[in-house]
């Protein structure tokens, strides 16, 4: 139809195909193609003769499931209690989402060694009384460590969910006979198990991309993240048909997750009932302690991390020997006027990959969910596949693709934004979707039947009523993109080295006092604009996950 | 040389245009920051240049290097003992450096096509505070006692020079059976920067690695840290650095060698990152708390027939069991 | 100016949702799409608006083809079920939006808003948001600023079902008034046969994608031509006979064994037909009434209404009718009771099978 190739829209879904097929189906099919093309046999026979590959690939199944089962454990009775109860200190549990979000996982996984490890402070503790706790590195510390880190996406995901459980229907099955507890099973869990479900493929899907714990804690148990990255160091870019084969398996891995999920979720045709939700009881007395007590230990263990770096920002070291109790300003003069570059380079980069990611995903989502043609369910599609790509993959993928030929880009700031855009886009696009359903097409249609053109009316109506939660995505976006480090340590090359990724070779080079400084002021970089976001414009980030 | 995790990143940025300013010469090295950022001091002081430093494992840098052959990005390399550089040779050019009078013979490489840069000794660090009634170790031997099961860390081979190293001067030094008693005990990092810091934290008794990553810890003054050279002899492997063939910065990238293997660069290099200076006129004790080269009983090995024998080496040290293996 | 639809064909995928209607609105009138959800009446609506494209016919505003026109260039104004007001905006600024798209500027804009809130009695509003109003007040917003752009017809998708009873009936005769005053030819869409039955000059009811029957509220009620109509207009007991003709426009139809005397309002001809009584038009005695034609019943149930009573009777062969009582005594009969139905002649029609 004439009307169709007239219409903006179209072109636009036309050209956000185009860029999605460059930028994320080219390099993706480019790595799955590299597993059977390459030189001498290919990737696949290659993986089955090896049992090493095929050991990480079983422990890295067995690592995301625990983990996932772990940290939903500990993620679905805190949203619960947070949601449906008043007890003291509830507010600090507030800062849950923070803390997972701005602490660099190179560090928070050295903070557990410090806890956990064979010197620990607790495996010290009991040694004294006589328990031999299991070494920290292997099983013991990954499950440990990433649960303690993960669950707070499932936190975050359920206690939204429970937030706008209709309380109704829980005393509706109570006014039937049922007890609390039962009818709290009965008719609870069932409506919030979507939440529960998609932040557990959340967190299953981290763990298997997991790179920085993985390869502090994981020693000789072998894991595909480090398996991947070995075959990288080994292969170069020039031949990467086993880096290919063992990304291609991660990529397998959380895509059959995936269609698993959606399996799950299309046949119990869950919906979300929103109702009136119950106000927090008041806990008080033993109970209250109690709660109180167990909620407090968790916050408390999340915050080690983070209460280390503060303390190490302003610690004076000799080398690598922390000087405990010397108290200096050297480190942070390193990060900002010293050394600032990493500093300069991240809020370029994720400046400019947040701006464009939120541009793209208002935009996109908007032709997606309102105007949709024959590319949109292509754009829709290929937009998620992001999602199930781990940073180790995105960066082997670019990198492979973009090294050379027409588009070079390897070594530029180019490939640093692209691939930060490309990894948080999607959730800019979930977000950016969610909020246009909430838009009511009529909303549009008053602006156009009063005379205002199509186009016209997206920018003076619709945008502005999506203001809110694009801002709050734009926050969101900035924290995670400031903190990427998996994708940007593929990708980066000499001089411009972020602040993540400063701080990993700073601890790599076992500069602990200057790897603090740098995550010190890498927090601060990620809290200032909650804080702003939070209190000025009253805007929930945590809304928009 | 250390492979580092880190260093995946030259691994795959092979054919890169290297962000480079015509005239600056460029780096390319594995070494941690605090010694490069000296060379970097230096380079600006003497020559007013800045040099760019793109960091990597030892081996992806050379293939890097390889790689950009058509169009080099890089000038400088300076990483990796002759056991890894030898197959590169073509890549680079001699360059008789005014320096190489300072170096010792032994230490030269054949045609001067890579210059000494550092001398790396292997020891063992021991935390006094995790001997757990042990003796601290004074020879290689030692370790082969079933009470250092699980207490011994050294950094895999597979990736590490300084792994390959140490495991393959031991197989040479030891008998067969004290050989794999020690291997069963040993406990293999996957990251070299782990093992030193491992025994610091107090995670491991003993740590296999070179002095200059030991010594950082003692220095810092951790004194429950001791630095053995066994007395059975221990292996040193020279560091070398090499111009780049058809370096982009042409007399600026012999400037940057040049100041690297100068005195003051070689003495700044020891006192920040604890590396045993190549050339003969420095007295290493003068300037830090490490014996001079003349008091280490040094287990000469043959490193070219490391080098040829790498591949069986590690496939033979891959069946031996040991003591942080996955169940 | 008035509407007129031309053999208008509108497509789902491959599924005609409507084809072939045409349809003459008169300038002024106000025109109501009456049916239930899925009979098509808002897809109408919506491709007058212009939102909907049409596969084939032509649609004109007054002599102007509009079918190729896109919505924003079509002059209409339209007033939604959920009101889609712009929620970042006030009221000011919702109403003066059209104002401003026309490229309206300073005094002509707040002369134009002020009189536009004030008909809707909302004057003093203007500085709220959306959300800071009632749904009544939400909806006299959404119609003063259809209406402030003096669009060239109005169209309406069911504006009062998110509102209360009360509500409803005040709105309702807000948007008559106005309309009345304004005179702007009005499309107004609803599954409310009480609305439609209130409000309208005219009323299609729509079945299918095409509109069953046109006429005035009057006719659709008390001469509804098929039974889907009578059946979704008002109440109606539907009955299946054989019939012969009586001459003078009435039919003999064939109930319970015995004939009863109706109005003939068949299209065609042919033996079967279909007997529509009204239940308000029935009457019940405990003996025959010799003034009427009756027949035996037998109560069965009944629920007093107040101002009515519905009884539900056997008839015999099983046949079931329902007829209301209003006036004195209305709710004189028991469960149980053997009755005379009344039918009057006149008021019972019967209409093709």
């Amino acid at each position: 139809m004439t009307g169709t190739l007239c219409s903006p829209w179209f072109w636009i879904s036309a050209l956000a195909l185009a860029l999605l097929s460059l930028f994320v189906l080219y390099p993706l099919l480019n790595v799955l193609t590299a597993s059977f093309t390459g030189e001498g046999p290919n990737g696949w026979s290659r993986l089955i003769a090896t049992p090493r590959y095929l050991q990480a690939i079983q422990n890295t199944l067995i690592l995301a499931t625990t983990v996932t089962v772990v940290a939903t454990l500990i993620g679905v009775p805190l949203a619960y209690v947070t949601a449906r109860y008043s007890f003291a200190g509830k507010s600090l549990i507030a800062l849950l989402p923070l803390i997972t979000l701005v602490i660099p996982e190179v560090i928070a996984a050295q903070t557990w060694l410090m806890m956990l490890g064979n010197n620990g402070l607790i495996t010290r503790a009991l040694r004294d009384i006589g328990i031999r706790l299991p070494s920290f590195y292997g099983w013991f510390g990954l499950i440990t460590s990433m649960s303690f880190i993960y669950y707070t996406y499932v936190y975050i995901g359920v206690v939204a969910a429970i937030g706008k459980f209709d309380a109704q229907l829980e005393e509706a099955a109570q006014s039937l006979g049922t007890s609390p507890a039962r009818s709290r099973l009965k008719v609870m869990v069932p409506v919030i198990l979507p939440a529960i479900l998609a932040s557990a493929l959340l967190v299953f899907t981290m763990t298997v991309g997991n790179f920085a714990i993985s390869m502090i804690l994981s020693h000789r148990l072998p894991l595909l993240s480090v398996v991947t990255y070995q075959a990288a160091v080994a292969e170069g870019a020039s031949d990467i048909t086993m880096q290919s084969t063992l990304a291609s398996v991660s990529v397998l891995i959380v895509m059959a997750v995936l269609f698993l999920n959606r399996w799950v979720v299309a046949r119990g045709r869950y919906e979300i009932v929103q109702g009136r939700g119950a106000r927090p009881q008041p806990l008080r007395g033993l109970k209250g302690a109690a709660v109180a007590l167990a909620a407090g230990l968790v916050v408390l263990i999340s915050l080690l991390p983070l209460i280390s770096i503060i303390l190490g920002a302003f610690t004076q070291a000799r080398g690598p020997v922390m000087q405990w109790g010397n108290w200096t300003f050297a480190n942070l003069e390193r990060v900002f006027v010293t050394a600032p570059q990493p500093l300069i380079n991240s809020l370029t980069y994720a400046g400019v990959a947040t701006g464009l990611s939120i541009a793209f995903s208002a935009i996109v989502s908007y032709v997606v969910v309102k105007k949709p043609n024959i590319f949109t369910p292509f754009v829709d599609y290929i937009s998620a596949v992001p999602l199930a790509l781990s940073g180790t993959v995105l960066g082997v993928a670019l990198l492979a693709t973009f090294h050379g030929g027409w588009l070079p880009l390897s070594g530029t700031a180019t490939i640093i934004v692209l691939a930060y855009v490309i990894r948080r886009m999607p959730f800019g696009m979930r977000n950016g979707q969610a909020t246009l359903h909430n838009i009511p097409n009529s909303l549009e249609e008053a602006s156009i039947s009063l005379g205002v053109p199509p186009v016209r009316t997206f920018f003076k109506v619709v945008l502005p009523v999506m203001l809110p939660a694009i801002a709050a995505a734009a926050v969101l976006t900035w924290t995670t993109t400031v903190a990427e480090l998996s994708a940007s340590i593929l990708v980066y090359s000499g001089g411009r080295e972020t602040l993540p990724i400063q701080v990993f070779r700073l601890i790599d080079s076992g500069l602990m006092a200057y790897a603090s400084a740098y995550g010190l002021v890498l927090v601060a970089v990620i809290l200032i604009p909650i804080i702003v976001a939070a209190k000025l414009f009253r805007i929930d980030v945590f809304a928009a996950k | 040389m250390n492979i580092k995790p880190i260093h995946i990143v030259a691994a795959l940025t092979l054919g890169l245009a290297a962000p480079a300013l015509a005239q600056e010469p460029v780096l390319y090295t594995s070494n941690p920051v605090q010694a490069y950022e000296a060379v970097q001091a230096n380079v600006k002081a003497e020559t007013g240049l800045n040099l760019d430093v793109i960091t990597g494992g030892s081996g992806v840098l050379l293939r890097r290097i390889e790689a950009e052959t058509s169009a080099p990005q890089g000038d400088v390399f300076w990483s990796s003992s002759t056991n890894t550089l030898g197959a590169f040779e073509q890549l680079f050019e001699a360059y008789a450096s005014p320096t190489l009078e300072a170096m010792p013979d032994d230490l030269r490489y054949p045609g001067d096509l890579f210059l000494p840069a550092n001398v790396h000794v292997a020891t063992m660090l021991v935390n006094t505070d995790q001997l757990d009634g042990q003796e601290v170790p004074v020879n290689w031997a030692d370790l082969a006692d079933p009470a250092w099961s699980g207490r011994i860390i050294l950094p895999d081979p597979v990736n590490s020079s300084t792994g390959y190293t140490i495991v393959w001067g031991l197989s040479k030094l030891l008998d067969e059976a004290t050989y794999k008693a020690v291997v069963a005990n040993l406990v293999i990092s996957g990251s070299s920067s782990a093992v030193p810091r491992g025994v610091a934290m107090g995670e491991y008794a003993v740590g296999l690695t070179f002095e200059t990553n030991s010594y950082s810890y003692v220095d810092g003054g951790q004194t429950e840290l001791r630095i053995v050279y066994p007395a059975e002899g221990t292996f040193i492997s020279p560091e070398y650095a090499g111009l780049i063939k058809d370096a982009p910065a042409g007399e600026n990238a012999k400037k940057a060698i040049d100041t690297l293997l100068s005195k003051e660069t070689q003495i700044e290099l020891l006192k920040v990152a604890f590396r045993r200076p190549s050339r003969t006129d420095i007295n290493v004790s003068d300037h830090v708390g490490l014996p001079d080269i003349g008091n280490i009983k040094v287990f000469a090995v043959d490193e070219a027939e490391a080098a040829e024998q790498r591949d069986a080496a590690l496939a033979a040290w891959a069946e031996l069991p040991k003591a942080g293996d996955a169940k | 100016m008035g509407i007129g639809i031309e053999n208008l064909t509108v497509t789902y995928g491959a599924e005609n949702v409507i084809s072939g209607l045409s349809l003459d609105i008169p300038e002024g009138c106000f025109f109501t799409l009456l049916g239930p959800s899925g009979c098509g009446k808002t897809t109408l609506l919506r491709t007058i608006a212009g939102f909907v494209p049409a596969a084939g016919g032509t649609i004109r505003f007054g002599g102007q083809d509009v079918t190729r026109l896109p919505p924003h260039k079509r002059a209409i104004g339209m007033v939604f079920q959920d009101y889609a007001l712009f929620p970042d905006k006030t009221v000011n600024q919702n109403v003066a939006y059209g104002l401003h798209a026309r490229g309206e500027k300073g005094p002509t804009v707040t002369g134009k808003l002020t009189e536009a809130l004030e008909r809707v009695g909302l004057g003093h509003l203007g500085d709220r948001h959306p959300a800071e109003l009632s749904g009544g007040q939400r909806q006299r917003v959404a119609l003063a600023r259809a209406l402030v752009i003096k669009p060239a017809v109005l169209l309406m998708d069911e504006p009062l079902s998110n509102l209360d009873a009360k509500l409803r009936v005040q709105i309702r005769e807000t948007i008559t008034e106005l309309q009345r005053e304004s005179n702007i030819t009005t499309v107004f869409v609803t599954h409310d046969q009480e609305e439609a039955l209130s409000m309208s000059d005219l009323i299609g009811v729509m079945n299918k994608g095409a509109v069953e029957q046109l006429g005035s509220p009057q006719e659709i009620y008390s001469a509804p031509r098929t039974a889907y109509v009578a059946d979704f207009v008002g109440a109606a007991n539907r009955l299946s006979t054989r019939i012969s003709l009586a001459g003078d426009g009435m039919v003999s139809a064939e109930l319970c064994g015995a004939r009863i005397l109706a109005t003939d309002a068949r299209t065609g001809g042919g033996t079967e037909g279909i007997l529509i009584l009204r239940p308000e038009t029935l009457h019940l005695s405990r003996d025959p009434d010799p003034a009427r034609q009756t027949l035996p019943a037998t109560v069965k149930s009944r629920q007093y209404l107040g101002a009515r009573t519905s009884y539900r009777l056997h008839l015999a062969g099983d046949i079931q009718v329902v007829a209301d009582l209003h006036g004195p005594g209305h709710d004189g009969f028991q469960p149980g009771e053997t009755v005379s139905l009344g039918i009057d002649p006149s008021q019972a029609r019967v209409i093709a099978a």
